[in-house]
């Protein structure tokens, strides 16, 4: 009589077909990890790029409107968070998708004078990954990434303060 | 009290199949929200950044897979054993990244609340591990002889 697998046995059969699935099953998930693709690049915390506050990012903002695309503004979270508040004016580049987004922005980039990052602040560092990719993936110039690390929760702390003060309204 | 338990046990390894299905389903539909939440643990090296990709990529599908297992019975102990292994895991870096949450904070650690990647959004530290407590005990009964 054939006696069945032991324990061990079943669960090394397990993890085997489990990866080997895991594998076939990303790679045809529209929106799949790339296995080779370091998206944690080691930006933070000594990144040499700019970085810019809320009331600074407000001024730039004032510009943003009236600017023919020398300034751009990128949201670096995904597109859920996006859809669910965002900052006047900002571009969605969900830095980990971001193939699906850059490529049709990419000559604006190329030829805007500043380019600002944010995604929530906080411990959110996808900004800074972004703005590193940028610069080392798609040749933008250091000098031109600015990073707003107050990100949303910045914007949205300060925004809620200016409505108070002019009487309650977001 | 075995002879109450051992009728149960079938039905207590289907609901934590169910459950592991749940959350894997979760994690699959954003694959990269997922990366993202075991990077913020901090306990896999981001190099060679491979690994952590990897275990991003087969951890959701091995609960999935595992969570049928669990349904439907083929491998059903193998998978009880490797997944009750990574609750276990998951269920200690959510209790040490609490921790140190809390201490950060410097506030109650029941009042600690967070997105621990586990397919379920922000929960709260105490009451996430006290459901993976009995998710695991409901795993355990998959590793019963049949």
């Amino acid at each position: 009589m054939k006696r069945p697998p032991s324990l061990l046995g079943q669960a090394t059969v397990f993890l085997i077909v489990g990866f080997a699935f895991s594998m076939i099953a990303n790679a045809i998930h529209p929106s799949g990890v790339e296995l080779s693709r370091n998206y944690f690049q080691q930006a933070a915390p000594e990144h040499g790029f700019t970085v810019i506050d809320t009331e600074e990012l407000a001024e730039w903002l004032e510009f943003l409107s009236q600017d023919e695309g020398g300034i751009l503004l990128l949201d670096a979270r995904g597109p859920d968070s996006f859809a669910l508040g965002h900052i006047p004016g900002a571009i969605l580049v969900d830095h980990y998708h971001q193939q699906d987004y850059i490529p049709a922005i990419l000559p604006a980039l190329q030829r805007a004078a500043m380019v600002i990052v944010y995604c929530n602040g906080g411990d959110c560092e996808d900004s800074l990954f972004l703005a590193h990719d940028l610069v080392y993936e798609y040749g933008l110039m250091p000098e031109v990434l600015h990073v707003y690390e107050g990100g949303l929760d910045a914007w949205q702390a300060a925004t809620l303060e200016t409505s108070l003060e002019n009487g309650g309204q977001r | 009290m075995k002879t109450l338990l051992l009728p149960l046990m079938p039905w207590l390894t289907r609901i934590a199949g169910l459950v592991y299905i749940g959350y894997a389903i979760a994690k699959i539909i954003d694959p990269t929200d997922f990366l993202k939440a075991v990077h913020g643990y901090g306990i896999l090296p981001a190099e060679p950044f491979w690994l952590l990709n990897g275990a991003g990529i087969a951890l959701p599908w091995l609960e999935l897979l595992g969570g049928f297992a669990l349904l439907l019975g083929p491998l059903r102990r193998g998978a009880g054993l490797v997944l009750s292994a990574l609750l276990f895991a998951f269920t200690a870096a959510v209790l040490w990244r609490s921790l140190g949450i809390a201490s950060d904070l410097g506030q109650s650690w029941f009042a600690v609340a967070f997105d621990c990647g586990c397919g379920t959004g922000v929960v709260v530290a105490w009451q996430k591990i006290a459901s993976n407590v009995l998710l695991f005990c409901a795993t355990l009964a998959a590793l019963r002889r049949p």
